[in-house]
């Protein structure tokens, strides 16, 4: 199975930019055991390009609907993080920012650690 | 006690020069971990060389990229990497910290201090992988390199900014005459710079280095010496990556306008190491399973040994990469690509090693193709046809052991062969002033070794240089020291103070 096929079945396995349990269950059907595991592969990388992945310290300090419009062709996954303490870290594929207190007070540590060195 | 206006000031001090910025990462995922070289997935934004953490402990280098994967050499420890640990982009291209304080110092590839003192941290980041000075920014190789071995500094001279292979079996003296070489560094020419020296050491045994460190360090040379190891026991990652630390060491220096020697100990086990890491990465094996661009792998190296011209600083790095070769074969892969890139070749061989001769550098296969146009007017003058004399020589001592008549002149020809070839043999560790050099070819050259028994040509050797070291002959071993070329009045003085030493010397 060459990548221009595998990436075809990727995209026939969604209806309205959801998985489609049943089209991906007849497609599963269909690929030998080694096809399968890159179908899967595949299936989670195309997931992943399709999430946020959002933390914050707290769940009130976002508001979900404005990220939302943020982001519109994607889905958006919070999760809680106390340690950020202040602003958020956010995921999008496989670049991640990060825009917290925590992050600003470490690279103070960092930068004063070199200024003693 | 201090009051709070202070300490709060302290603290803004501490901090000045800090700019905050949103902190933007590039992740992937392991996917496999073969023996220190992984395939991680994710890493879009990766590009070719940069620097990569995994688990946010070990160091690697992206080597391979393709539309869903990188595949990056770890550069440390590899056993506890394992799949879905994270891997996270730098926005760095390897490099090495340098500092003027690296001087004197035994460090890794990555700069990790090994000598136990502490790290460099302070410093200009050089990056490992750099393209070499292009044409513009060069001259020709103008200045000579002194070895401080006779053999070589009068038949196959280096220049400063040359590139001269050291290639021949194992246990035949190859890193002695690297090594003699940097400690004949100590000896500084009058009116030239003195030049700083960089051994890089490759899968060598950790006692083989702790012995050379020892050795320059009694010889008072590691002062200006560094030291890059990977020994054998270190990751093929490290001993791949070098020699490109090492020039990086010596483009620093170069950057400064300094002469940098750079010994490569050796490129044979540098090939190896990547062979090993291309095999584990898949690449297509080629002539004995080297991968398609080891060949590149060594020129983009060795290329960036360059005498740079006025504009650019004038420095110099000059190279002496050493091969290993099985059986003196050196038409096998890795030194035929090298012999091609370097401008000449030191070639030692165990018949003459066996025999005696020390060091063992064949002089018929031995050349340097850009060194003479470096070499000093002195030495010149009385080594011009020294490699053709000890060529002939080795022709008729081989044709001499089929017949017991010889003519007057064969004869004569063999039997100042032999001198020569006694002449040449010198001690390890023991490299010699361009004077003394010069006032012994003299010696052998006019004949006047021709009486002396071939046993007694060491011991003649030495006391002649003690004789002509004392304060009586001061001016001939200045205007021999001066590197001009020598007029027949020079050549007529030397051969007095010789003469005058043969009157006294007992055989």
């Amino acid at each position: 199975m060459n990548r221009q096929t595998l990436k075809q079945l990727v995209l026939a396995s969604y209806t309205d930019s959801e998985l489609d349990a049943r089209k991906i269950n007849k497609i599963s059907d269909l690929l030998s055991k080694k096809e399968l595991k890159l179908y899967i592969r595949a299936l989670k990388n195309s997931e992943k390009q399709n999430t946020i992945l959002l933390e914050v310290p707290s769940r009130n300090l976002i508001d979900e609907g404005s990220l939302q419009d943020l982001f519109p062709d994607k889905r958006i996954s919070v999760s809680v993080d106390p340690e950020l303490l202040v602003g958020m870290r956010f995921q999008d594929n496989d670049d991640i920012f990060e825009f917290s207190l925590k992050n600003t007070l470490d690279k103070i540590t960092e930068h004063i650690k070199e200024q003693y060195d | 006690m201090i009051d709070s206006d202070t300490i709060i000031k302290q603290l803004e001090d501490k901090v000045k020069g800090f700019h905050y910025d949103a902190k933007t990462q590039n992740v992937g995922k392991v996917e496999v971990n073969h023996d220190g070289v992984i395939t991680a997935s994710g890493l879009s934004k990766a590009v070719m060389g940069e620097r990569v953490v995994v688990s946010d402990s070990v160091s690697g280098v992206v080597l391979d990229l393709t539309e869903d994967s990188a595949s990056i050499i770890l550069l440390d420890e590899s056993s506890s990497i394992k799949e879905g640990d994270t891997v996270r982009t730098t926005g760095e291209l390897l490099g090495i910290v340098v500092a003027d304080d690296i001087l004197g110092r035994v460090v890794n590839p990555l700069g990790i201090p090994l000598d136990g003192k502490p790290g460099i941290k302070k410093g200009t980041l050089m990056p490992l992988e750099k393209i070499a000075a292009g044409v513009v920014d060069r001259m020709d190789v103008d200045t000579p390199l002194k070895t401080g071995i006779k053999a070589i500094d009068a038949m196959i001279p280096i220049g400063r900014g040359q590139r001269e292979l050291i290639i021949g079996d194992r246990g035949l003296g190859k890193t002695a005459i690297a090594v003699d070489t940097i400690i004949n560094q100590k000896n500084v020419a009058k009116g030239q710079k003195k030049v700083l020296s960089i051994y890089v050491a490759i899968g060598q045994k950790q006692s083989t280095i702790a012995q050379i460190i020892g050795k320059l360090k009694e010889e008072g040379v590691l002062e200006n010496t560094v030291i890059v190891a990977a020994s054998s026991s270190d990751p093929a990652a490290l001993q791949y990556l070098a020699p490109y630390a090492g020039t990086a060491i010596a483009e620093y220096f170069l950057k400064k306008g300094e002469d940098v020697l750079i010994v490569y100990d050796d490129l044979t086990k540098q090939a190896w190491a990547y062979r090993q890491i291309s095999l584990v990465l898949g690449r297509p094996a080629g002539r004995e399973a080297y991968p398609g661009d080891i060949f590149y792998v060594h020129s983009r190296l060795l290329e960036r040994a360059v005498k740079l011209n006025k504009e650019n600083g004038g420095g110099s790095i000059t190279a002496l990469p050493i091969i290993e070769t099985q059986a003196g074969d050196i038409s096998a892969y890795i030194p035929t690509n090298v012999i091609s890139i370097t401008d000449g070749q030191i070639f030692v061989e165990s018949e003459l090693f066996n025999s005696g001769v020390r060091p063992a550098i064949n002089v018929g296969f031995s050349v340097s193709r850009v060194g003479s146009a470096a070499q000093t007017g002195a030495m010149k003058s009385v080594a011009g046809k020294m490699k053709l004399e000890l060529a002939q020589y080795r022709e008729l001592a081989a044709f001499a052991q089929f017949g017991s008549e010889l003519d007057p002149e064969t004869s004569r020809q063999l039997e100042r062969g032999k001198r020569s070839t006694e002449l040449f043999k010198q001690n390890q560790y023991r490299p010699l002033a361009e004077e003394y050099e010069i006032l012994s070819i003299i010696a052998v050259t006019r004949g006047h070794l021709d009486d002396i028994p071939v046993e007694d040509i060491s011991r003649f050797e030495s006391e002649l240089h003690e004789y002509a070291g004392g304060k009586k002959h001061q001016k001939i071993i200045e205007r021999l020291a001066s590197g001009e070329k020598l007029k027949e009045e020079d050549l007529k003085l030397a051969d007095e103070i010789i003469k005058e030493f043969k009157k006294g010397f007992t055989k």
